[in-house]
């Protein structure tokens, strides 16, 4: 009985783009591209803008018109500018939070990874703790205290989401560390500082990058809620307090909530998710064990694992 | 086994002590007057005697050592300060709200487990295939949504919109009780129940599709499927269950993340819980009411941390026993 | 071809479909295995062993697919039967012992509870009874009695292979399909289990499917030796025949490649060129490419079975007459 029909590989057409290899890389693109469109918009905002977010330039509470596609807030200032401004302020916070938070992680990640002994622990026990920290109300009890401008908000929310990274990245810097060539490199006398630069950066860099991306995200959602709870700086409207103001100034008693509450929150959303896709497609680059068959085993990370140390691809907060 | 009980305890009982430690030194560090802090607002009012007098009455007058001790000591007697707002002491008004939380958050809880777990098998189940990754990129969407903002889209599209729920509160006004009361308490629940249901149940579901996807693919399944073990008997007794170790360790942990989530819940539903209480504090300045309740919630998702830590053993002999026996 | 066969295995054909193409992992493969009778399969990785035995159990999952054959066991066409009909096979009348069984266990399982699953998915008894059969199954292939309700990680490789031969014999089945048993432990752990096998086989009567790529062990164990290279059956006989007077240039090969430590030295030979893909099907014998007597015909006409001795046969065209 021999066979019958060979099946002929299926004709394809010649692709324009390379061709993204696994869903994780396309959603990566579509992020980017999403994220782009917001940089964009955020840096232009002066030009795409049609008023002076600041300015009273109608009556209030209007509904959408040609003038005020959507519609004017409680003191007639133009909702569409508040949110292309309030662009500006909010991935500015948290960006420069996730900077914060990434240049501090990857410090304590790698210093502690790398050196382990005494200051490891002392290091990882600071992280848990702040691990273990409920992070909302702790970043609310800091932002009463601390002041309510920006660079307290930046700095209150860089304390809140600093510990997550470093972890992650100490995890990396351990495995890194045995790694043959590192090993033989020590072996033959290597200066930490050199091995540090030459070996085991380059293979946590994929995954700070990666990190990075996760804390951005995390830090506009934690920017939003700050600001919504009239804890950001009021006077820099970013999206959250745009929310505040809906909801303190009775958007909800009309139909506005849906020109003056909708648009600004879903812009939060389809920023952060596409923070989300972006950072998911690094991740999966970043870390083959993602893609692998078998569940971590807590062995790989030094103890019961906590929310934040699972590697669950695409989960956004903590 | 027991080493790792009294470490994990150990480990705890460090984050609540710098919680309070925080907690005593932010007003003492933050730029501006203490009594600010200590008062509220009335503090601009007072003259410069009645400054000093108050001082001396809140110890602030002692060495901060010494304030420190009288703090915790205090603590250690659950005497939280008095609410600049309320009048009385905050621990009878945390001990009045406490159980609105615990309703709301108990509920949500069992929901976004049971719905994310269900959700997370059939997507693993039907893994690659178009509603598994619809369902994850539901799920994806859901998580970047800012909580108070799915918060307000509910209430605007349910109570606004549809005026099928009433706006705010936990209990309605006028008399009622009994039976229509419990109602009237159920329907203010739902809204917010379903809100943080939705901004948590994300989580649960990513850990469990990704639990049991792995898990599929292991060989004991195999195993399982080739002595003839019944289906069911395989996805529950096996798949499941050793997916269930980073579930109800994720369910835990979800559970300490509410806690903190349902402030940001209550205040757009004006919910009378734990979480406003932080809310209406940093509002009318009432710190003793917001250092309390930010307490309070801290210890809460201790615990909550602490029993997802003991879990584990219990869940996973790997742990429980570790081995002796190299391979 | 006697129909008193426990096992009888005629023209299989199984393929899986790829992104590629149609790969035939098994093609048109007919052997049988008699009561009490250990038959060996032999072929390096890819030949296509592991996929005969799964599609004996129909354990062939998409893109896999049986597409021709039939199989009979105990006179009983398996292939008749509806899908959900064979869990009450498998585990019961035909066991199987996976590769990379010490995998096979699930970690929140003791060894007992592991065995006593498998005995109480197929016998309604009390779940007691379940626990002492196999608590004894367990020690009657060795394992000491303190370490029965051990867990899978506390216990060591050799141990848990042990168990997973425990789980296959739980329901005294006719046939056991052992697939590479003995692979990825060390020497003396190998020769443990192997004894073991040989043991049980002569104390139960058991009939086994030995599978593994090392053409020794399998010898020492089996009565009959099949050896397979790219899905097809290329040579079948007698153990002792099969290796020491191997017909197929195939097995001959195999058999050179393996150094002994007795016998004069020499060169340690291997067969050039890789392994082939399988991919579609290939017109002629697939051992062509690498095979040092390849002529002409070999390229052109797939070799048939021929005999070549007592009950031995290769598919070579170098026995053509």
């Amino acid at each position: 009985m021999t066979a019958t029909t060979i099946t002929a590989p299926r004709r394809r057409r010649l692709p324009q783009w390379p061709r993204a290899h696994s869903a994780g890389e396309r959603l990566g693109r579509i992020g980017a591209v999403i994220l782009g469109l917001f940089v964009v918009v955020a840096v232009f905002a002066p030009v795409l803008a049609p008023y002076d977010p600041k300015a009273q330039v109608g009556l209030p509470y209007q509904s959408p018109s040609g003038s005020h596609l959507l519609g004017t807030n409680d003191i007639g200032q133009d909702i569409l500018s508040e949110l292309i401004y309030g662009a500006r302020v909010s991935l500015a916070i948290g960006f420069l939070a996730a900077l914060l938070a990434i240049v501090v992680g990857t410090l304590v990640g790698v210093v502690s990874g790398y050196f382990g002994g005494l200051v490891d622990t002392l290091l990882m026990r600071f992280v848990d703790i702040t691990l273990a920290l409920p992070f909302l109300p702790l970043l609310i009890v800091l932002a009463v205290f601390l002041g309510r401008n920006i660079r307290t908000t930046v700095l209150v929310i860089s304390v809140v989401i600093w510990a997550r990274p470093a972890r992650i990245l100490r995890s990396q810097v351990l495995s890194a560390r045995e790694r043959g060539f590192v090993q033989a490199a020590r072996a033959m006398g290597g200066r930490p500082a050199h091995l540090l630069r030459r070996h085991v950066l380059p293979a946590v860099s994929p995954l700070i990058i990666a990190q990075f991306v996760r804390a951005a995200n995390i830090a506009i959602l934690l920017e939003a809620s700050l600001s919504f709870l009239g804890l950001g700086d009021v006077t820099a409207k970013s999206w959250g307090t745009t929310l505040y103001y809906a909801s303190a100034r009775g958007a909800f008693l009309t139909r506005a909530w849906l020109w003056w509450v909708l648009p600004t929150g879903l812009a939060i959303s389809v920023v952060v998710v596409a923070f989300a896709f972006i950072g998911y497609s690094l991740e999966e680059r970043a870390d083959p064990r993602l893609r692998a068959r078998r569940l971590p085993t807590l062995a790989q990370f030094g103890g019961a694992p906590t929310l934040a140390m699972t590697p669950i691809p695409g989960k956004v907060l903590p | 086994m027991a080493s790792f009980v009294i470490r994990k305890a150990i480990q705890y009982v460090l984050v609540f002590a710098v919680a309070v430690t925080v907690n005593f030194a932010l007003p003492r560090v933050a730029p501006g007057d203490p009594l600010d802090y200590l008062l509220g607002e009335q503090s601009h009012q007072l003259g410069a005697e009645q400054r000093a007098q108050i001082l001396r009455q809140f110890g602030l007058d002692k060495p901060t050592g010494e304030q420190f001790r009288d703090y915790v000591g205090n603590l250690a007697r659950a005497d939280l300060g008095i609410s600049v707002r309320y009048g009385e002491p905050v621990r009878s008004v945390l001990r009045d709200r406490l159980p609105w939380t615990l309703a709301l958050v108990g509920t949500s809880i069992i929901l976004a487990s049971l719905l994310g777990t269900a959700l997370g098998v059939w997507a693993a189940w039907r893994r690659g295939r178009r509603s598994d990754i619809a369902s994850m990129a539901l799920v994806m969407f859901l998580d970047s949504t800012p909580i108070f903002w799915l918060g307000m889209l509910l209430l605007g599209v349910f109570s606004v919109e549809l005026g099928w729920l009433p706006l705010f509160g936990a209990v309605p006004l006028g008399d009622q009780a009994g039976l229509a009361l419990t109602g009237e308490v159920v329907k203010r629940l739902i809204l917010p129940v379903s809100t943080l249901t939705l901004a948590t149940m994300g989580g649960v579901f990513l850990v469990a599709r990704y639990a049991v996807v792995g898990t599929l693919r292991e060989d004991f399944l195999f195993m399982a499927e080739a002595s003839g073990l019944p289906t069911r008997r395989i996805v529950f007794g096996h798949a499941l269950r050793n997916s269930l170790l980073p579930i109800s360790t994720v369910i835990m942990l979800n559970l300490g993340f509410m806690l903190g989530g349902a402030t940001v819940v209550e205040t757009v539903f004006s919910y009378p819980g734990l979480g406003r209480l932080v809310y209406e504090g940093v509002l009318a300045r009432d710190y003793p009411l917001l250092q309390g309740s930010f307490l309070l919630i801290a210890v809460g998702v201790i615990l909550c941390n602490l029993v997802s830590d003991l879990l584990y053993p219990l869940l996973d002999p790997r742990v429980r026993r570790p081995a002796q026996v190299a391979d | 071809m006697t129909s008193t066969r426990l096992l009888e295995v005629d023209g299989l054909s199984t393929v899986y479909q790829t992104e590629r193409g149609t790969v035939w992992a098994v093609q048109d493969v007919s052997f049988g295995i008699e009561k009490g009778e250990v038959l060996g399969i032999v072929g390096e990785s890819g030949c296509g062993k592991t996929t005969v035995a799964m599609s004996l159990l129909r354990l062939i999952k998409p893109p896999g697919k049986i597409v021709a054959g039939s199989v009979r066991f105990d006179g009983e066409n398996l292939f008749a039967r509806r899908r959900a009909t064979m869990r009450a096979v498998r585990g019961d009348r035909i066991a199987m012992v996976p590769q990379a069984a010490m995998h096979a266990l699930d970690p929140v399982c003791s060894a007992a509870t592991s065995v006593a699953e498998v005995i109480l998915a197929h016998r309604d008894v009390p779940r007691k009874q379940a626990k002492a059969s196999a608590s004894s199954l367990l020690q009657s292939v060795g394992i000491p009695e303190e370490r029965i309700g051990s867990y899978p990680h506390e216990l060591s490789g050799g141990m848990r292979q042990r168990v997973v031969i425990a789980m296959a014999l739980a329901n005294d089945p006719s046939l056991v399909v052992a697939d590479e048993p003995v692979t990825g432990l060390d020497v003396i752990v190998q020769a443990q289990v192997l004894s073991l096998l040989s043991d049980l086989r002569k104390r139960l009567g058991l009939a086994m499917m030995f599978i593994s790529h090392d053409i020794r062990a399998v010898s020492k164990i089996s009565d009959r030796v099949m050896v397979m290279y790219g899905g097809r059956v290329v040579e079948e006989g007698p153990a002792a025949e099969v290796v020491h007077a191997p017909k197929h240039p195939y097995t001959q090969g195999l058999l050179a490649a393996m150094p002994t430590m007795d016998g004069p030295r020499g060169d340690v030979h291997s067969i050039p060129g890789e392994v082939v893909s399988g991919l579609g099907d290939v017109a002629g014998c697939p051992f062509e490419p690498r095979c040092p007597s390849a002529m002409d015909v070999c390229s052109q006409v797939h070799p048939s079975a021929r005999s070549v001795g007592n009950g031995h046969g290769a598919a070579c065209h170098l026995y053509e007459e």
